[in-house]
């Protein structure tokens, strides 16, 4: 949106974009060949999740046959079986189960709309909170030059001459940096309908681009920073008062869909809920993305007790809400759980586990070639791990993104989608 | 045909040239860029004031804020009661309210009403200052290092100990020398705890080990089953998250010259630096029965240490070697610039800025004043060219509106709102500092709301008093610019400015702008959607 991101998109993408830019009807990027950047299936929307904090894969997805999990573990495991009071794992087969907080996934593992991805993660090395969510979110690990998150990228990739505001949505005040970018989306504000729609009468003709030039100043002074700064302003305003009134006519107009399911209480709940409005609205929402925090458990991570028992009962309870409240419309809805590593193999002193590399996925919903474990954490022996302290990287996150993206919206990323990725062993994420 | 070429190639040409000769700002938008740099917003008087004293003069004057009168803390702070405190005092209170073992649920309500408090006196405090104190320059450069160094008071105690870290580390250090603000930070609970190194402790020794794995053989695994216990004790203990932030955010810069390894041998140097509530009041304790004694080697260069000295010596040599990086005289140079002037760091003030840094040992107030003197600050290009970020927005509208304040708990928590909570930044990385971070659509919204519920005094504690509307003019039209002066100094666009001028006229027609009431409502309408304005989100 910013001047900034637009010139490193310049770069970035070549002249192909400068034609575009000055007609915004046209494609962004250059034309495909056949099969390229078309999107074959329309009407499907990929919900994505994101998992703050780096979540621990092995308390997500419990290898719960391999002993060596459990001398690694000897405070934090969750246990085979229910004992003296502490739930054991979900079983899921012979060897994984989920944690005991995530019993009401099961059904949706049972029907096979349901899989977990296992030593998922980024090649780059970095343990930084930042990097490896910016990285992530960028879809472009190591590469800082990068300003267009991957999902923002689908869209510039896919718009078309009808130009819908809701194609995408972040339920949060803030976009995450998977859909900021070049491509416009709407980040919700909280507040209600009615409060809304008052604002935007009132600032309608406020944020207006015709006229910038400002009383007494010359038209030349423009091309600095007055220039850019108002301009910019406006163009977010102008954005935000066309969006919103297309959303809450869809989420509180007289014909907004009934909810039909009951949500646990707090914020992924209540952003869930309002995602399957809009989905069962029709209203040709593509993309969205909620945020859940908290996951950076170097401390009290706990096996079923501890913090990383709460944060995966909200997750689960709101997920499985949300797959009933949508009903029929979860056949065309993928969802994807994605955190930006995982944690050490060995836990800390203090019943936690620090910043590792490999991680989970989780993806669910109708488009899901579900019941599979994807991925293999192997003995967990030291000497197999990556740096001899966390699982590995075995499947690239790319991988997962680019398979989510044609299995839901039919769309094959062309090259250069993903800078400097090509291989990609099919992973069978999605129904073919 | 050929009319439309010319006019093209006229206007390319113009582009052109505009790139490379932008007219110079006059001497009042050289006030107005400073006031809109240096401070939270300018008031009212303020443009007069800076104008009549001489601009030079009052840079000075920022400059030395020890010489500037003071808000009257203990009036208006009176009320809180972690002011003042120290994270020991805090700590027995915390401490007390658990071992009340009286009622669970009295308890429960006491801990929560106590943490809250805590989080709403900080926030408060902060957002007093920066509204209220006339040193507007150390207070924005304490905003700068408050996100420099930053630490999220929902992690713990550092939900408590934030105040002190606030008035004896941020407050204290801002506008003095780089490594005695580093020092500060790495030995205040609030740091320890936000990343863990208060619980990082050495790797067991050989002979600790060799007593884990045996006990394990005594309790009948095998000595395969035993040496693996012991490997994993191995293991634990170790926190690398201070060492990494130290290196990768608080000196220089993510990924500039050091390694994975560089993380591990400066947690290890750094395991002791440790928190212990107890007398001496400050949390900071060196536990050197924490510390990992082995020999240490950081980024090519041995760690001496001294037979008669603790271990302590290991962290504080990496501090004054990172303190004097090169690197990191680079990174805080063009985080400044960057904050300071433009979202894109102009690289001749950078490197000017840098040099400072290293020649003057890292003093801040020097590498300030060169950025403030250096002849770019003063370029059109940065002009109105930083999107205001929530508390920027928040505050300087109230500045602009000379609003009352009577709760200021309601101030920080509209600045949250806006998705900018002050001390709760979750990454520490702190905030972004770009346009990017905050202009994303459907925040403005949110923008908008507050910026009409202040004008109608709708927010409660918050109020626009008489004093603001005193001696407005009569005529409707006077009365708008009037207020445009007030609030928006710097210009209004022509949309924005004939919008207004559309609204009054109508109002005018309808026979609304006649009575003393019609016209004070009027000239609320107008202030509401100044604030809201694009003009207004731009400094």
């Amino acid at each position: 949106m910013t001047e900034n991101t637009r010139r490193s998109f310049l770069t970035n993408t070549g002249a192909a974009v400068l034609g575009a830019c000055a007609l915004p009807s046209t494609r962004v990027f250059a034309q495909p060949s056949v099969g390229g950047s078309e999107r074959a299936e329309k009407g499907n929307t990929l919900v994505v999740i994101y998992l703050r904090g780096g979540a621990d894969a092995l308390n997500v997805v419990v290898p719960y046959s391999n002993p060596m999990y459990y001398t690694v573990r000897p405070t934090i495991a969750i246990q085979p079986e229910d004992r003296d009071g502490e739930r054991g794992v979900v079983k899921l087969n012979d060897n994984y189960g989920f944690h005991p907080a995530m019993a009401a996934l099961k059904p949706f593992w049972d029907s096979k709309q349901l899989s977990a991805i296992v030593n998922v993660g980024s090649p780059h090395p970095t343990r930084s909170h930042f990097d490896a969510q910016d990285f992530m979110e960028y879809a472009a690990p190591g590469d800082r030059s990068m300003t267009n998150g991957w999902l923002n990228r689908y869209l510039a990739e896919t718009k078309t001459q009808d130009y819908n505001p809701l194609r995408a949505v972040a339920m949060q005040g803030l976009l995450p940096r998977a859909l900021r970018g070049k491509y416009p989306v709407l980040a919700v504000p909280q507040m209600s309908a009615s409060e809304s729609e008052g604002l935007l009468d009132l600032f309608d003709d406020v944020y207006k681009n015709r006229g910038g030039v400002e009383k007494g100043v010359m038209e030349k002074d423009l091309s600095g920073g007055a220039k850019t700064g108002r301009k910019g302003a406006v163009d977010v305003g102008r954005h935000t008062i066309e969006t919103l009134r297309h959303f809450w006519e869809i989420v509180e107009g007289e014909d907004a869909p009934r909810t039909q399911a009951k949500y646990p209480r707090g914020g992924l709940g209540r952003r869930l809920q309002m995602i399957a409005k809009l989905i069962k609205s029709d209203c040709g929402l593509e993309c969205a993305a909620v945020d859940k925090g908290g996951w950076d458990t170097h401390q009290g991570e706990g096996s079923d007790d501890g913090s990383i028992n709460r944060l995966l009962g909200d997750l689960s309870a709101s997920m499985a809400a949300f797959a009933k409240d949508l009903g029929k419309h979860l056949e065309r809805t993928t969802i994807l759980v994605m955190t930006e590593f995982g944690r050490t193999v060995a836990e800390n002193g203090n019943r936690g586990t620090d910043h590792g590399r490999g991680g989970c996925m989780l993806a669910m919903g109708g488009k899901i070639d579900g019941g599979k474990i994807i991925g293999d954490y192997g003995t967990l022996e030291r000497k197999a791990l990556q740096d001899r302290r966390d699982l590995r990287v075995d499947i690239d996150f790319r991988t997962v993104f680019g398979e989510a993206l044609k299995g839901t919206h039919g769309f094959d990323t062309p090259s250069g989608f993903f800078p400097i990725f090509s291989g990609r062993e099919p992973l069978g994420l999605c129904k073919s | 045909m050929r009319v439309l070429f010319v006019g093209v190639a006229l206007s390319v040409l113009a582009t052109g040239l505009a790139a490379q000769e932008l007219r110079p700002l006059t001497e009042d938008e050289k006030i107005l860029h400073v006031l809109s740099r240096l401070t939270f917003g300018p008031t009212p008087g303020q443009f007069g004031n800076v104008k009549g004293m001489g601009l030079d003069k009052w840079i000075e004057q920022q400059l030395e804020p020890e010489k500037l009168p003071r808000i009257d803390l203990d009036k208006k702070f009176a009320k809180y009661q972690l002011l003042g405190t120290t994270p020991f005092e805090q700590a027995e209170i915390y401490k007390k309210l658990q071992e009340d073992k009286g009622e669970e649920d009295q308890m429960m309500q006491d801990l929560g009403r106590f943490r809250r408090q805590a989080r709403a006196e900080i926030r408060a405090y902060v957002v007093e200052n920066a509204m209220g104190s006339s040193a507007q320059l150390f207070e924005v450069l304490n905003d700068f290092w408050r996100n420099h160094f930053a630490v999220d008071i929902a992690k713990d105690s550092v939900e408590y100990t934030a105040t002190h870290y606030e008035i004896h580390v941020i407050r204290k250090m801002s506008m003095g020398r780089f490594l005695p603000f580093l020092q500060a930070t790495a030995t205040h609970p609030a740091m320890l705890v936000f990343l863990d190194n208060h619980i990082s402790r050495r790797p067991p020794s050989k002979s600790e080990l060799k007593q884990i794995e045996n006990r394990y053989r005594r309790r009948g695994s095998t000595r395969e089953q035993a040496r693996e216990q012991a490997e994993i004790a191995k293991q634990r203990g170790l926190n690398e998250n201070y060492a990494r932030e130290l290196m990768e955010l608080h000196t220089l810069g993510v990924d500039n010259g050091y390694s994975q390894e560089d993380v591990e041998m400066v947690a290890r140097a750094f395991t002791g630096w440790s928190t212990d509530f107890g007398a001496d009041g400050t949390g900071f304790m060196y536990k050197d029965g924490m510390h990992d004694p082995s020999r240490k080697a950081v980024m090519g260069r041995s760690i001496p240490r001294g037979r008669r000295e603790t271990g302590m010596i290991e962290g504080k040599t990496i501090i004054g070697r990172l303190a004097k990086h090169k690197n990191t005289a680079n990174f805080i140079a063009t985080k400044l610039v960057r904050y300071l002037v433009n979202d894109d760091p102009p690289p001749k003030i950078v490197a000017a800025a840098a040099k400072t840094f290293k020649a003057k040992k890292g003093d801040i107030r020097e590498v300030v004043r060169t950025i403030l003197k250096h002849p770019e600050f003063f370029d059109r290009r940065h002009f109105k060219a930083k999107f205001k970020n929530p508390l920027e927005f928040v505050t300087s509208a109230l500045r602009a509106t000379e609003a009352d304040v009577s709760a200021p708990k309601v101030i920080a928590d509209a600045v949250a709102r806006l998705g900018m909570p002050i001390y709760g930044c979750e990454d520490p990385t702190g905030w972004d500092d770009t346009a990017e971070a905050w202009r994303d659509p459907g925040v403005m919204a949110l923008r908008w709301r507050f910026a009409l519920n202040l004008a109608r005094g709708k927010v409660r504690g918050m109020k626009i008093g008489e004093r603001f509307y005193y001696q407005l003019p009569e005529d409707p039209l006077d009365l708008m610019d009037s207020l445009i002066k007030k609030v928006v100094p710097q210009g209004l666009g022509s949309n924005t400015y004939a919008v207004l001028e559309r609204a009054v006229f109508k109002r005018v027609q309808e026979g609304l702008a006649e009575s003393e009431r019609g016209r004070k409502e009027l000239a609320r309408t107008i202030v509401g959607v100044l604030l809201g304005s694009p003009e207004f989100q731009q400094q």
